[in-house]
């Protein structure tokens, strides 16, 4: 519904004016995302308008705000760049609160490595700033555009750094947290008047209830500050590029930086590699790059991947492929790093994928012909350390190697061509599975993935990308590990979303059924109600905190939980 | 140190789960106040104390370590198990823990790491809430819950045959529970088992000490290491604290030790794991020494009179049944706090200022420095030995804490394990602890887990 | 018929995937976080209406009957530029016609009846005499007068000097085409002007005015044959960038080949016919015209076909080339620049096809000054950045917007042949 115009005036009067929209186009374009048709039952691309959308500039108004939410019918939803159909409205008597204006990064800590943002500061800005003094942030895989403070405070926090950068919802160290009564509390040590270093405590931690691994999204209040752990960085602090849109490419490759592609022979070989490199602290990033990823990365457009993956060459030696970035303090360190990757390769079989072989699609199309009866095109490489070197250090192929670690830096350390170079196949890209546990659970996810694809890929209703398109890494030096599996569908066609639809559903349910952990799609009111009774009933305490704390339901429960009907 | 209680009028020992869920239920029917402990004596903080009636719930004889899982780094203990337990137990593969500064040897493992006491290994903290994987517990109210990966879906068996090891604490989805039971002290849930990280045991050690005449020498050098993630287990004392923990009671060694060791001294454990473990050594001795050598510091394997072997030994297992803090005199007044490791020289003259003012020498003064969360924070902690028996001395080291605490909290240390008179603490955040009350009034509605502690 | 054009846009508009990233320049091209950002509107509005993204769901949301055209589509569609930056950006990581969409979309405001109302007159004027600033005086060809250059279509000439009629109303135009002409005669090539030159439609163009446009740009192309010359050389980059980019696909193209005095004066100095003697020192910095710059990539044509593959893979057999703004005119005034000594040259951070928008164009300093007026405050800022005493520009619109809200002119604005004109030694000078 329009927003009424007692409302609008009050809104008015807390913001200002310019800063209130109820023009329906504009509104339009905040019911507006990622992909929602597989979300929505009639398979709409539109998800509800809200009543309107209101620019704060600081906690007060938001304060404001929610007050009023409080004590009227309508409701609030906090957004910052919005990427994602976690950002929509659930009806129309929410209110967005698009949280733009409020995008100053105010404090950058370098000694203790922390930094305090505002919503809208986007990994990209911080970034930019932090890798100057040799830190970084963790980046989500949404791609650096996104906002730390919603992937850290609400979100997710899945990020191709995670070896060394960790996950999103473990690097926070504190927030300012505007309850849905429009109370503002902040968590841990700033709240003490200590300084934005701690989120825990004194005693219990309220961090324990403002997110888990997934946060409210925007469900429980809103998040108008918070402080987050920032990583050493060890690459380069300044570099010069040249080329052209779509094809930037670093001057030099940076002193003791690696980039690389490690291709195992088999899944299990993955799998033991990615905990001996994680055991051996090599990664500073780290991008499962399943041979349809591969076959992307490498090419311009669709039809060269088509005909890239017609070669039959990808599945030959990509499937187990970890895009791996590694830099060093020293000398001494990128030595040893060096070798005990040398070591690790050796152990498992692998080899690095020779860059400077980068063929055009043409090429490829002719490699494909000639190694039709081989197996494994890596097989001498894998065997010879010798060639190895030779592909990596060569100047033979010198310019495609240089060409390919650019885009490997683009990817692994600046984040920019992250999950949005997935809509290129198809326009439609969807995710299952994706709990976060060990690396070996990732892999059985991956695997289910890769079944459960199957009869579709059969179909002809997603794309055939070999079925395993499991996405993701291992997290703290291979503690812990997740693989998301990625679906390519067509948004256009019922069929297939419905298709999707499907998939994510038995995603869901094999998670319960064989204990694959909670997916990432696991949250929201819906999934909340399947997967709580199997998980100890997390879906009442969830309601029962909302019931608690959001009593006359301020903030909008779709993405988190509505409050529990208690008998 | 602390205020009045009352002694409880009964201890209880389930021996399972399902014992302690009829307990806790029982309570909640009867109105009854549980406090939980589990590890044994003696115990030197007052979390424990109550002034309400209650029954005492005594865990410590849940020994249990199992789920030992040496690809995934994790292993789980019950709350009875110590550390000299867990460290036995993980040695054969290949494994270790972190471990807090010579923790007593019935110091249950569950205990201290759900109360956040910092461990000497701060590059493998990750978050605050580190080492803790996933949690088995029971809510005030009786209900049962998991948290992190073992929160399902699935029973750890299922689990654990596809793969899992309960070893992430997120979740389960939008909840993060383990944090709000962490540094409760009892007051939220009661905990019946955690999964704890584990880490590979070096295969080669190469201690090193670094000495300074101030804090304000070294902690240059420890921001650079700390920063590289360089090292393993580090940590500073003073002569004092270093002292006090060498001597292992005895007066003579003691009072020798004091008056001969460096004013600060800072541990830097570095070591090679089992992939080219003397190399990996050798890259990162050559790095520290750089740093050291930056900031004018010197790594020494040894001085006169302790070895930097010596002191790593008995820093990481259990000094023994009494707390070595009061192995000198028989008590002793521990204020510690958190804050970042730049402003714990500023923190460190505010108490001994304070101290002076109430008597204390300077000298007497035990100094424990420790960098957590990949020294994104640091635990400070100031000692002061006392004779228990001395009744002028307890009174004094009441009115020291007292003022001490009030003024540091006022320079913004952070006591985020409340001990003592948390009042004034959590009246730093009042907003912070109405949504405490809150989340109480959730997790134990009838009050029944150390009623009243904390005005709870 | 613009709804028809605006449906045959729909896919284009549902591949946005409201990443946000069509509000800055690619990513791994953010050197500096203060200017990462790169769209004028939403630099200064804020809501995600005002982005290129914003405008894709606009115009679906119109298709699918849910919205109208009005006045607040028309308040936002109209804060554009039409720089194109967010079809540059967006095509970094998908192929997708951004700029199609937003052109389409402000047409049918337009049509609807919705267009700014400031834009009317120039456009009334525009449809009743040829001439968006009115007809030209008699003396229009003034600035000519001495230099010996041939009328067109009577005589005959090698090269075109056409300023876009933008001589005939603005004076510092007129000024500037005069020295084009000296240094192209000093050349020795052979120059002329139109005895009556037509103006480009601009105006009609970039405020959604399509019949207006389409029909100016009809009489403009049959001026311009006429005069039958080989090379047509435009003094402003604006100019540059809708005849050879925007004319053809609006159906009509100038049979001579067109390029931007920066183009042939690059080629002159290359050839050795142009020396530039004089030093000038000075610290500049050039800001890359949108028109000039990214919007001036003609169209490719395509004939093939959309297949899938490998089940819902889609893909145009053969590729559909792609505008991606990185085919613009970016080198020749830099070499020029480069050429004349004593000048130092620093880059800003948004340059080339991810360039920041002056705030000049689009009709957006008429009807969202606000935004006309920040964006050229960011430029200016951007130039003191990088330690630069002047910006250097080669589009009219730009110069002017960057000029107009400085009050206290702290950042001088050049015109690159002002400066070549300054270097080459003839009398007067840029400075």
């Amino acid at each position: 519904m329009p927003l009424d115009e007692n409302a609008y005036e009050t809104l008015a009067g807390i913001v200002g004016p310019p800063w209130v929209e109820r023009a329906a186009c504009v509104l339009d374009t905040y019911a507006y995302y990622q992909n929602p048709e597989t979300m929505n039952q009639d398979g709409s691309q539109w998800l509800p308008r809200p009543a309107a959308v209101v620019l704060p500039e600081s906690a007060e108004e938001i304060q404001e705000i929610m007050r009023f939410c409080s004590s009227s019918k309508y409701m609030a939803k906090p957004i910052s760049t919005g990427f994602h159909t976690a950002a929509a409205a659930s009806n129309d008597d929410t209110i967005i609160l698009d949280l733009k204006r409020m995008d100053r990064i105010l404090d950058i800590d370098e000694k203790n490595q922390i930094a305090v943002i505002e919503p809208y500061v986007r990994a990209i800005d911080l970034q930019t700033e932090l890798l100057k003094i040799g830190l970084n942030c963790h980046i989500v895989s949404a791609g650096a555009m996104h906002s730390l403070l919603a992937s850290h405070a609400a979100a997710w926090g899945y990020g191709v750094t995670g070896s060394s950068t960790s996950y999103s919802g473990r690097n926070l160290l504190g927030v300012e947290w505007v309850l849905p009564s429009g109370e503002i509390v902040t968590l841990g040590s700033a709240g003490s008047g200590s300084g934005w270093f701690s989120c825990e405590g004194p005693g219990p931690s309220m961090r324990g209830v403002m997110r888990g691994f997934h946060g409210t999204f925007g469900g429980l209040g809103v998040f108008t500050k918070c402080s987050i752990k920032l990583y050493k960085y060890d690459g380069p602090r300044s570099w010069d590029f040249e080329g052209q849109s779509p094809n930037y490419v670093l001057k030099e490759i940076p002193e003791r930086s690696k980039f690389t592609a490690l291709a195992f022979p088999t899944r299990e070989a993955e799998k033991d590699g990615g905990y001996k490199m994680g055991e051996a602290e090599l990664n500073y990033a780290e991008f499962r790059t399943p041979m349809f990823f591969t076959a992307l990365g490498l090419t311009n457009n669709n039809l060269e991947l088509k005909e890239a993956l017609d070669s039959g060459l990808f599945p030959k030696f990509a499937n187990h492929v970890l895009s791996c970035a590694f830099f060093a303090a020293s000398d001494g360190e990128f030595a040893w790093k060096k070798k005990a990757l040398a070591e690790i390769l050796k152990e498992t079989n692998a080899a690095p994928v020779p860059f400077n072989l980068s063929p055009s699609v043409g090429s490829l199309k002719v490699a494909g012909k000639l190694l039709a009866a081989v197996k494994d095109p890596l097989a001498p490489i894998r065997k010879s350390t010798r060639l190895q070197k030779f592909a990596e250090s060569s100047g033979f192929g010198a310019e495609q190697r240089r060409a390919t670690q650019s885009r490997l830096f683009w990817l692994l350390v600046r984040n920019a061509v992250n999950i949005q170079a997935a809509f290129r196949p198809s326009q439609g890209m969807a995710t299952m599975m994706g709990a976060f546990d060990t690396w070996d659970l990732a892999h059985a996810q991956a695997e289910y993935s890769a079944k459960a694809k199957q009869k579709y890929i059969e179909q002809g209703l997603i794309i055939a990308d070999g079925g395993d398109l499991g996405a993701g890494g291992t997290f703290e030096n291979g503690h812990l590990g997740y693989l998301e599996g990625i679906i390519m569908y067509d948004p256009s066609n019922p069929a297939s979303v419905e298709a999707v639809r499907d998939l994510v559903e038995s995603g869901l349910r094999a998670s319960i059924d064989q204990a694959l952990g909670v997916p990432i799609a696991g949250f929201g009111v819906k999934a909340n109600k399947e997967l709580g009774p199997a998980c100890y009933h997390y879906d009442r305490w969830v309601s029962r905190l909302k019931a608690a704390l959001d009593p006359n339901m301020a903030s909008d429960p779709l993405f988190y939980a509505e409050p529990e009907d208690e008998p | 140190m602390t205020a009045a209680t009352a002694p409880p009028s009964e201890v209880l020992t389930p021996g399972n789960v399902d014992e302690l869920r009829a307990l806790v239920q029982h309570a909640n029917q009867g109105g009854e106040s549980l406090v939980v402990t589990s590890s044994g004596g003696p115990h030197y903080k007052d979390g424990l104390a109550s002034a309400e009636p209650h029954r005492l719930v005594d865990l410590s004889s849940w020994t249990r370590v199992d789920l030992v899982d040496r690809r995934n780094r994790v292993c789980r203990v019950e709350p009875g198990v110590t550390y000299g337990t867990l460290l036995e137990a993980l040695a054969p593969h290949g494994m270790t823990v972190p471990t807090p500064l010579a923790p007593r040897s019935t110091k249950s493992v569950l205990a201290a790491v759900m109360d956040r006491e910092p461990s000497t290994w701060p590059n493998k903290q990750w978050d605050g809430s580190d080492p803790v994987g996933s949690t088995e517990f029971i809510f005030g109210s009786g209900e049962h819950f998991r948290t992190g990966a073992a929160g399902g879906p699935g029973s750890i068996e299922a689990q654990r045959k596809a793969g899992g090891a309960q070893k992430s604490s997120s979740g389960p989805s939008h909840t993060d529970f383990h944090r709000v039971l962490q540094g409760a002290q009892g007051t939220m849930g009661i905990v019946t088992w955690a999964t704890i990280r584990a880490e590979l045991m070096p295969s080669v050690e190469d201690p090193h000490l670094l000495v300074a005449d101030s804090l304000d020498a070294l902690i240059p050098y420890v921001y650079d290491v700390q920063r590289g993630l360089l090292g393993e287990q580090s940590f500073m004392l003073n002569a004092q604290a270093a002292a006090m923990l060498m001597a292992r009671g005895d007066q003579t060694r003691f009072a020798s030790l004091a008056g001969s060791l460096p004013a600060f001294l800072c541990l830097q454990n570095i070591v090679g794991f089992e992939r080219l473990p003397e190399e990996r050594l050798a890259y990162q001795r050559d790095d520290i020494e750089a740093h050291a050598r930056r900031h004018g510091l010197k790594l020494q394997p040894a001085l006169d009179p302790i070895s930097a072997r010596d002191l790593l030994s008995r820093s990481s297992q259990p000094c023994g049944d009494v707390d070595w803090r009061s192995e000198t005199q028989g008590s002793c007044l521990s204020i510690f706090f958190l804050s970042t490791l730049d402003r714990a020289p500023a923190m460190v003259r505010l108490f001994t200022d304070c101290a002076s003012e109430h008597g204390v020498r300077k000298q007497e003064v035990g100094l424990y420095v420790q960098p957590v969360v990949q020294n994104h924070g640091c635990h400070i902690e100031l000692m002061v030995p006392y004779g228990s028996h001395s009744s002028d001395a307890r009174t004094r080291m009441a009115r020291l804490e007292e003022d001490a605490v009030g003024r540091l909290l006022d320079a913004g240390a952070f006591f985020s394990r409340p001990y003592g008179t948390a009042e004034r603490i959590f009246a730093k955040n009042l907003g912070n602890f109405a949504l405490i009350r809150q989340v109480k009034s959730l997790f134990d509605p009838n009050r029944v887990l150390h009623r009243g502690k904390w005005g709870l | 018929m613009t709804k028809r054009r605006l449906e045959s846009l729909r896919t284009e508009m549902q591949k946005c995937t409201r990443c946000s990233l069509c509000k800055m320049v690619p990513m791994p091209t953010v050197r500096d976080a203060k200017y990462a950002n790169a769209c004028p509107p939403v630099n200064t509005n804020h809501f995600h209406a005002y982005s290129g993204g914003g405008l894709q769901v606009m115009a679906l949301s119109l298709i699918d009957g849910r919205i109208e055209a009005d006045e607040d589509l028309a308040r936002v569609a109209f804060a554009c530029t039409t720089c194109g930056l967010c079809d540059v950006s967006c095509k970094f990581i998908m192929e997708a016609e951004r700029q199609d969409v937003i052109l389409a979309l402000r047409e049918h405001v337009v049509a609807e009846g919705y267009g700014p109302r400031v834009h009317e007159a120039a456009i009334e004027r525009l449809v009743a005499t040829g001439y968006a600033h009115g007809a030209p005086s008699e003396d229009r060809l003034r600035w000519t007068e001495g230099l010996g250059l041939k009328s067109l279509p009577e005589q005959s000439a090698e090269v075109l000097l056409y300023t876009g009629a933008s001589a005939y109303s603005e004076a510092t135009e007129a000024k500037k085409a005069r020295k084009l002409a000296e240094l192209l005669v000093a050349a020795g090539l052979d120059v002329g002007v139109l005895e009556r030159e037509p103006d480009t439609g601009i105006e009609a163009f970039w405020t959604g005015h399509r019949d207006a446009f389409e029909s100016q740009a009809a009489k403009a192309c049959d001026l311009l044959d006429e005069s039958g010359v080989k090379t047509i050389v435009v003094t402003s980059g604006s100019h540059l960038g809708l005849l050879r980019a925007h004319y053809p696909r609006y159906g009509r193209t100038p049979s001579a080949k067109v390029v931007h005095a920066s183009e042939l004066l690059d080629e002159l100095i290359r050839k050795q016919r142009l020396r530039l003697p004089k030093t000038i020192g000075r610290r500049v910095t050039y800001h890359d015209p949108c028109y000039l710059g990214r919007q001036s990539e003609p169209p490719q044509p395509w004939k093939g076909v959309e297949k899938m593959s490998h089940g819902v893979l889609t893909y145009f057999d053969p590729p559909k080339p792609i505008n991606n703004g990185v085919n613009g005119v970016y080198e020749p005034p830099r070499r020029v620049l480069d050429q004349i000594r004593g000048l130092e040259r620093t880059e800003m951070h948004r340059i080339r096809e991810y360039s920041f928008c002056c705030g000049g164009g689009g009709g957006v300093p008429e009807a969202h000054p606000e935004v006309a007026r920040t964006a050229a405050a960011s430029r200016i800022e951007e130039a003191q950045d990088v330690g630069a005493e002047a910006i250097v520009t080669a589009c009219h619109y730009c110069a002017q917007n960057l000029e107009r809200w400085q009050d206290d002119a702290r950042m001088p604005v050049l015109d690159l042949i002002d400066l070549v004109y300054e270097a080459a030694g003839l009398e007067g000078g840029a400075l």
